[in-house]
């Protein structure tokens, strides 16, 4: 067969479908054909692997999935009686549905849709920012409650967005007679919202108040009058509930004392066994058992890990019994386990199995709950003696230990050379001892692994499963260091096991490479290593030949880590740094749209005069260019309004770089080095962010602000002249729509209802995306692509205005 | 046959029995929503469709005879309302979708610039943009783990057409992320 005929096939073939489909004739050739090809064809072999890598990675696409109540609201609203009998329905001339109807309904109320919108802050008539008010919002449903507006989550990551809902866990700092007047005045929920199960836990939360519509939080806020929490800066305050939030994980994840404490239980009673025993199988195996305690402590960080171990527990224990096709109690999706216990006849290798494909497919360790695995894995490997020559494991755990303590921090190149150079100086010192019969044992046990230990689809290679993707930079410099062994004649079968990989570490090429390497420089250590990994290329055939994905992946890994501009073809290696600060780049842009926003409340919240607030009526087509907006057209701007606090550029620069930071701190498991200097900027900044909060409360209150918080305030001599620059109406709602078109994946909110758009504001030196300033009715969570965007006519025929000054920081902030 | 899709079950809500009926349509509800989601892309617009195909499941649960799962019963039934109603109603929106992805400076945007996107989302936005039926086959097959020939079912076409959607599906999410990372 050619390769062009294989191509065509391979998909059906990875699919499992192939046979089948031969069988029948409407495929042209079946498995065995396509596999006679493989065998001699490495660029098909890599297309397969590639084929596999995409089945992987569609399956973890996110996707939708239904909240709590959608299905009995579903079956609510079915008829008590079935009213066709008629299956799969006609195509056309059936009855409306309502739900339709009224999506389209709505969708047609809508003047303009704005495609890609990151803010969705809404002004109410009394500039009150219902947007970031905890417990506002319930969820949209349309069924009840028409013209509820949606929270959606700003960005992907929980703890940055659920900031929103932490005024209901008095992360907000709210005073308890703060909270009692909010509540009255029904801006702050009285009920604390219920907590996210975890799958959900990437939804913003703090939204459920009760079926309450639209209309009534409006009357409500508008007879309320204008509620302190204006003035009390949401935005400060949920930057600050956002600190909190993170001082608190960064707290948890380090310690969990539960945790701890069972494993302090578990060393003990190992001690003692060690001493009730003489048995040497019975000592090596305990010493493993503690070595995985260590493991565990070492990597030990979540509040929750009984819920967690509970069902990872159950989870296993459907692995090990190969259990057929159920849903998973950690994910809730459908997982066939047979496919990790069949191959493995004896209940030795199932178990290993099933441990490494726990430990992989459910606890990369770039996870928090990869600490947690390691907890569940001490266990089941506690009570599982009889498993494996005991001396065997042992040292692979030495070796994994010595890795992990040689590597404790994460991702600080300056620790990694000496972590490295400490890891292969144990794998040498094993090498060294390969006269002795530890390291025989050892050496036997990689290159003799009986059959059934061939790694497959989910893999039996414990340590690399374990550094998974988190340690990818290590694995790739280990694995940099490992070629010149992977593939030899001697041992065609690599096991890429850890240890494997650790003693490979010994051999020739690597060895030099790195005695070349000048302590801590990492760059430079990559270059010495380039000439080991020159002939990456073949060893990738090789491992292409030999099916072996995870090498396929290593050799990648390597690859990209020494041509990372060019080499990224394939791309999911590559997470990059500049994914994460994007993350955090949208949580802040929604949390200055907040501030921005609150700047625009606090100027509409004191009307120049009855007359600037009488023109509700005005949309966009027949205003003239900038009339409303600029404040040229309309009644001469106000004076400013003494103590009026807007946060200082510089506030914000540090809002923003906190936040990067933070936001790697999440991402990467809050195991990067500066954790305490990243404390302390916390809680300077949380400072800072309180004093604000008390320079807006004395601005309302007619007092001056304080002077320890006079360099948190920005130049309010100027703010005169800001101030002219925005619409002196009390009575119009707004939306501020920030629209760079290269949001729309996370930011799924536009305006709902009737909405027109005011003026554009151009970004400065942005080609596409304005701030659009809008009024409408309120918003809602709308995909992205589903509603019509601004055209260029659109837009072109907008009322066009300079850029605010004030809001220039922002922007840079925005689009840094 | 999945966990709580039983004959008897079957049998019992064909026979009219509400309780049978909700068992089942429990069992099935995520998978619905997903597919469903993967249909309309948007979650009112997929709780809607979800909510009509019950609609329609309950009235013509007579005619299900189990020759297939309920759920992919089910998704037969969603596919089917959601091309009438794209056919009646949305043309003009689903075309703007599926174009979404090809427009000139998608991504573009200043924080996109400057932070570049995360490749997972590149290809969550390369599925996206594939045609409905080369989409659906590939979602079907590798996030809902469906036979070939459940997705013929589903997606009412020949086992080849299936074979070859879900080839010509992977081979453009390939080639759009190639591109990308060029």
């Amino acid at each position: 067969m050619r390769c062009e005929d294989v191509e065509v096939l391979l998909d059906a073939y990875a699919d499992g479908e192939l046979e089948g489909l031969a069988a029948t004739g409407i495929a042209p050739a079946g498995a065995a054909a396509v596999e006679a090809h493989l065998d001699g064809c490495p660029a098909c072999r890599a297309a397969l692997l590639e084929v596999r890598a995409f089945k992987a990675s569609v399956r973890r696409l996110p996707a939708l999935a239904p909240r709590e109540g959608d299905l009995e609201r579903a079956l609510a609203a079915l008829p008590a009686v079935a009213t066709r009998v008629e299956a799969p329905p006609p195509a056309t001339r059936a009855r409306p549905p309502r739900r339709f109807l009224f999506a389209l309904e709505v969708a047609a109320s809508l003047l303009l849709a704005f495609g890609i919108v990151l803010s969705s802050l809404y002004l109410g008539p009394g500039g009150v920012s219902l947007a970031y008010v905890p417990g506002l919002f319930a969820r949209y449903d349309h069924e009840r409650v028409p013209f509820e507006p949606a929270l959606e989550p700003v960005a992907p990551e929980p703890a940055l967005l659920n900031v929103a809902g932490a005024g209901e866990t008095g992360a907000l700092r709210l005073t308890r007679e703060e909270r009692r007047r909010l509540a009255e005045q029904g801006v702050l929920g009285r009920t604390p919202p219920r907590p996210l199960a975890s799958d959900t836990a990437t939804r913003l939360h703090g939204t459920t108040n009760g079926p309450r519509t639209f209309a009534d939080i409006y009357a409500e806020t508008q007879a309320a009058g204008l509620p302190t929490l204006l003035t009390a800066d949401v935005a400060v305050l949920a930057f600050a509930g956002l600190v909190a939030a993170v001082e608190d994980r960064l707290a948890a994840e380090r310690i969990a004392p539960d945790s701890m404490r069972l494993l302090a239980t578990l060393e003990a009673t190992l001690a003692a066994n060690l001493s009730a025993s003489t048995d040497p199988d019975v000592h090596a195996a305990t010493y493993l058992a503690i070595d995985y305690v260590a493991i565990g402590r070492t990597l030990l960080g979540d509040r929750r890990p009984e819920a967690l171990s509970t069902r990872a527990r159950a989870e296993l224990e459907r692995v090990l019994a190969s259990e057929g096709v159920k849903r998973s109690p950690l994910t809730g999706e459908r997982e066939d386990y047979t496919a990790y216990g069949l191959t493995h006849p004896t209940p030795r290798g199932m178990r290993r199995r099933a441990l490494a494909w726990l430990a992989r497919e459910r606890f990369p360790l770039d996870r928090p709950e990869g600490a947690r695995a390691a907890l569940v894995l001490t266990h089941a490997l506690f009570s599982a003696r009889d498993d494996g020559p005991a001396l065997e494991r042992y040292e692979r755990i030495r070796a994994g230990i010595a890795f992990f303590e040689g590597a404790p921090d994460g991702y600080d190149p300056e620790r990694l050379v000496p972590a490295l150079r400490r890891t292969v100086g144990e794998s040498l010192r094993l090498a060294d001892l390969a006269g002795g019969p530890r390291a025989r044992a050892l050496l036997e046990s990689l290159s003799g692994l009986p059959p059934g230990e061939i790694p497959g689809p989910n893999g039996t290679r414990p340590f690399f499963s374990l550094l998974g993707p988190r340690y990818g930079a290590e694995a790739a410099a280990i694995a940099r260091l490992t070629w010149p062994h992977v593939g030899t004649r001697e041992r065609p079968r690599t096991r890429s096991t850890g240890l494997d990989v650790l003693v490979a570490a010994g051999l020739p090429g690597a060895r030099s490479a790195l005695d070349a390497t000048p302590a801590g420089a990492y760059p430079d250590y990559g270059r010495a290593l380039e000439p080991v990994a020159a002939d990456l290329a073949p060893r990738a055939a090789l491992a292409s030949r030999d099916r072996d994905e995870d090498l396929f992946w290593l050799v990648h890994a390597a690859r990209l880590g020494l041509e990372p501009e060019r080499s990224s073809g394939y791309p999911f290696f590559a997470t990059t740094e500049a994914a994460r600060a994007r993350r955090l780049g949208l949580a802040l842009a929604s949390l200055d749209i907040v501030a921005l926003g609150q700047g625009r409340a606090r100027i509409q919240d004191r009307p120049a005069s009855p007359a600037a607030s009488d023109r509700p009526g005005h949309g966009a087509t027949g205003d003239p260019p900038g009339g409303h907006l600029a404040g040229a057209a309309g009644p001469a701007a106000p004076p400013a309004p003494e103590g009026f606090v807007e946060p200082a550029p510089e506030l914000f620069a540090r809002l923003a770089s906190l936040s990067r930071a933070l936001a790697r701190a999440l991402a990467e498991g809050v195991e990067f080095p500066s954790r305490e200097r990243l404390s302390a900027e916390l809680r300077d900044l949380a400072a800072d962010l309180d004093r604000l909060a008390a320079a807006a409360r004395a601005s309302l209150e007619g007092r001056p602000v304080p002077a320890e918080a006079a360099a948190l305030v920005r130049d309010p001599a100027g703010f005169a002249a800001r101030r002219a620059a925005f619409p002196p109406s009390a009575s119009w709602t707004y939306a501020i729509v920030l629209r760079p078109e290269g949001l729309a994946t996370f930011h799924h909110r536009i305006v709902r209802g009737p909405v027109e758009v005011l003026a554009v504001v151009p970004r400065p030196g942005a080609a596409r995306g304005e701030l659009v300033l809008a009024r409408g009715a309120g918003l809602f969570a709308e995909e992205v692509s589903s509603e019509r965007r601004l055209s260029p006519e659109d837009v072109e025929a907008l009322p066009r205005l300079p850029p605010p000054v004030w809001a220039r920081p922002f922007l840079v902030e925005v689009s840094r | 046959m999945s966990d709580g899709e039983s004959p008897e079950l079957i049998e019992r809500a064909r026979d009219g029995d509400r309780a049978a009926f909700e068992v089942l349509v429990g069992s099935a509800f995520p998978a619905l929503v997903r597919f469903c989601g993967s249909l309309a892309r948007e979650e009112g617009r997929a709780l809607d469709l979800a909510q009509e195909t019950l609609l329609r499941a309950l009235g013509g649960i007579r005619s299900f005879r189990g020759e297939s799962r309920f759920t992919t019963w089910l998704m037969t039934i969603a596919r089917n309302v959601w091309l009438n109603e794209r056919a009646r109603h949305w043309v003009k929106r689903e075309r703007g979708d599926e174009t979404l992805d090809a427009r000139p400076g998608r991504g573009d945007g200043p924080v996109e610039i400057a932070a570049g996107r995360e490749l997972e989302e590149r290809l969550a936005e390369a599925v996206a943009a594939l045609p409905e039926d080369q989409r659906t086959a590939l979602l079907l097959c590798d996030r809902d783990g469906l036979s070939y020939r459940e997705i013929a079912g589903v997606m009412r076409c020949p086992l080849g057409t299936v074979m070859s959607r879900i080839h010509y599906a992977r081979k453009r999410l390939r080639e759009a992320l190639k591109a990308h990372a060029m």
